[in-house]
């Protein structure tokens, strides 16, 4: 096994909701929006990141690339510790590592054409590269990414939903990182036009090799393009496996209970498939529950869920589970 | 895909810009379109006043039957003269490159200092948009007149004798006080924009903050800041009018819009024509401003698209 990428150790994000008073009183609230996260992530390897709306998703994905301030943990790229860098030394990082946002036109300047919005990260870190080369490569990027090159003088709201989509990743992609993190890329768009970006992003991590963080709520396009997937729940790992057993030999209840969710595309098979629906809704995150936080809509719960929260253990071969009562579906 | 080769090589098309959208939506709006050629008119014929071989705005008509007469085409006395027998047409011209210069230096420094101020405060957020925000409602509450007559009283000597007149301070007093509505406007401009994800995305791509507020944060407010700048422009020429009505303005021989109209008012029975047309013509340049400020405002307003 090839040293890990970046390794994260028991990440912590958590925001202040309350509200201050004037003299420092006030009541204080706190969300865990990520609580004790831990993963390794090979150089070339994608990571699906799957979980319900709130579960700390985006929030572990922009904390990984220190978007967001962290209350605990560490994050490991290439044996440096990114917490204990300098913010020059960071930014200098940065290069590296990209994000792909949910919000395909959101995510793009609109006073700034097409080529300057790809180029921005490029002359960043090379201010004196001539405006010809400059254009040269981003016109090869362009077209990597499906693009035609002689549109780069136009501006994002002349494109598509999927075009600008392609425009975000011909930005993340041109100074060669080795991690992007993918925040709902797809979630905005068409189906048709969503099977053509993740196909996208897959012949591009071949040819350029580059590790994937993929966030999404779409099981299905996790399977397609995940080597492991990782789902979440409130902030806390429930289970993460390699995408085969994940899919076919969940253990955690939640993981079941989503896998069972998932429709297919047969409407016999649909019809008849048994489903877990889990009761309630997702607990507030100002005020989860104890012990385990699955637990108040978890089948299987009893009383020790209420009291430890289950530690992430191996469940074989690249396979942890959190739970007390792991194990296939009855 | 199969003819992206043959784009490669085919020429660069080229992009409309939100700017270039707004240019056109300008242009069909009639009212703001003539409001931009009177406006255009009236400074240029300001501006070109010493070369129209019009009389000098100093001299004295001592070949008047009376000093003070109505307009006269014959005599070149097109708006008459004013009570000391000088071409009043002449002094409007003055008195308009003044106001005009008054307005645009004014709005020139609250685009300047406001943008960067509001921006910044706006971007960085937390204690330091607290501390700039306080300082803009310290300048917000001193009252602007004893501003005007303390800064008059105790340093008009020095810049007359710096500056050869005391204009300079006119423009100190109304720049310091006109850029604390732009830093208000630009402030919550900026907090809307900062969370856009475009603005993530430069952080994420490493590009420092002095660069995203100069190219991301500021041309993505300019919108607003454009619309306010023309109605900048009319509030200034007005505090002068105001400033000089009071006595406390331009000094003559000097002329402005404000100065010719306190003039005026005093032989209002007797010379109604040395009120009506300095007025008028102040009247038509503000309406103008505000047709163009109101077109402006249609033409880059997001919700209209």
């Amino acid at each position: 096994m090839s040293a890990p990428l970046l390794s994260v150790n028991d990440l912590k994000v958590h925001f202040d909701v309350g509200r201050k008073g004037l003299f420092g009183g006030g009541s204080s609230a706190i969300v865990k929006a990520v609580d004790g996260v831990s993963f390794d992530l090979k150089p070339g390897e994608t990571l699906g990141l799957v979980g319900e709306s709130g579960c700390g998703k985006s929030t572990l994905g922009r904390a990984i690339l220190r978007l967001l301030p962290l209350q605990g943990g560490r994050t490991v790229w290439l044996g440096q510790d990114l917490s204990k860098l300098e913010p020059n030394a960071m930014r200098n990082l940065r290069r590296e590592m990209q994000i792909i946002f949910q919000d395909p036109l959101a995510s793009l300047n609109p006073r700034m054409t097409v080529g300057q919005i790809i180029a921005e990260p490029m002359t960043t870190f090379q201010p004196n590269l001539k405006p010809a080369e400059v254009k040269d490569k981003v016109k090869a990027m362009m077209a990597k990414v499906g693009l035609l090159p002689n549109q780069l003088n136009r501006y994002p709201h002349e494109f598509s939903g999927g075009q600008c989509q392609r425009i975000g990743i011909a930005r993340a992609i041109i100074n060669n990182p080795r991690l992007i993190v993918c925040d709902e890329p797809v979630s905005a768009l068409d189906v048709s036009i969503q099977a053509q970006i993740v196909n996208l992003l897959m012949d591009l991590q071949q040819e350029m090799g580059m590790s994937l963080i993929f966030i999404s709520h779409n099981l299905a396009i996790v399977r397609h393009i995940s080597h492991r997937v990782m789902v979440l729940y409130l902030g806390k790992v429930m289970e993460i496996a390699d995408r085969d057993s994940l899919y076919t030999n969940p253990l955690h209840p939640y993981t079941q209970a989503l896998n069972s969710a998932v429709p297919v595309p047969d409407p016999d098979i649909e019809q008849n498939k048994a489903r877990i629906v889990l009761k309630g809704d997702l607990p507030s995150p100002l005020n989860p529950p104890s012990g385990c936080p699955f637990r108040t809509r978890c089948p299987k719960a009893t009383e020790i869920c209420a009291q430890v929260m289950p530690d992430l253990v191996s469940a074989g071969r690249d396979h942890m589970v959190a739970c007390h009562h792991a194990g296939p579906i009855a | 895909m199969t003819d992206l080769s043959i784009a490669v090589t085919r020429p660069e098309v080229k992009g409309r810009s939100l700017w270039a959208d707004a240019r056109r939506r300008f242009m069909h709006n009639k009212a703001a379109v003539v409001g931009l050629i009177i406006l255009s008119f009236v400074t240029l014929m300001c501006i070109g006043a010493p070369y129209l071989g019009l009389h000098d705005p100093e001299e004295v008509d001592w070949s008047l039957e009376q000093l003070s007469i109505p307009p006269n085409f014959e005599l070149g006395y097109y708006f008459g003269t004013d009570q000391n027998g000088r071409d009043l047409f002449v002094r409007t011209l003055y008195g308009g490159q003044v106001s005009l210069f008054v307005g645009f230096v004014a709005t020139m420094v609250s685009l300047l200092i406001g943008t960067l101020w509001g921006a910044t405060a706006g971007f960085l957020g937390g204690r330091t948009d607290g501390a700039m925000m306080r300082i803009v409602d310290i300048f917000y509450s001193l009252p602007f007149i004893f501003f005007v007559i303390l800064l008059s009283a105790t340093l008009g000597p020095q810049a007359r004798q710096f500056f050869g007149s005391d204009m300079v301070l006119i423009y100190l007093a109304i720049g310091a006080v006109s850029w604390l509505d732009m830093a208000r406007i630009v402030r919550g401009q900026t907090i809307s924009i900062r969370r856009k994800e475009f603005i993530e995305a430069a952080h994420a791509s490493g590009v420092s903050n002095w660069r995203i507020i100069t190219r991301h944060i500021i041309p993505n407010c300019l919108g607003p800041v454009v619309v306010y700048m023309t109605l900048t422009v009319p509030a200034v020429i007005l505090t002068e009018s105001f400033l000089s009505f009071l006595g406390m303005g331009v000094q003559e021989p000097n002329s402005s819009w404000g100065m010719l109209i306190s003039e005026g008012a005093k032989s209002m029975d007797i010379a109604p024509w040395a009120v009506v047309f300095p007025s008028a013509v102040m009247v038509v340049t503000l309406l103008a401003l505000n047709f163009v400020g109101d077109g402006l405002r249609d033409a880059l307003d997001p919700k209209d698209r």
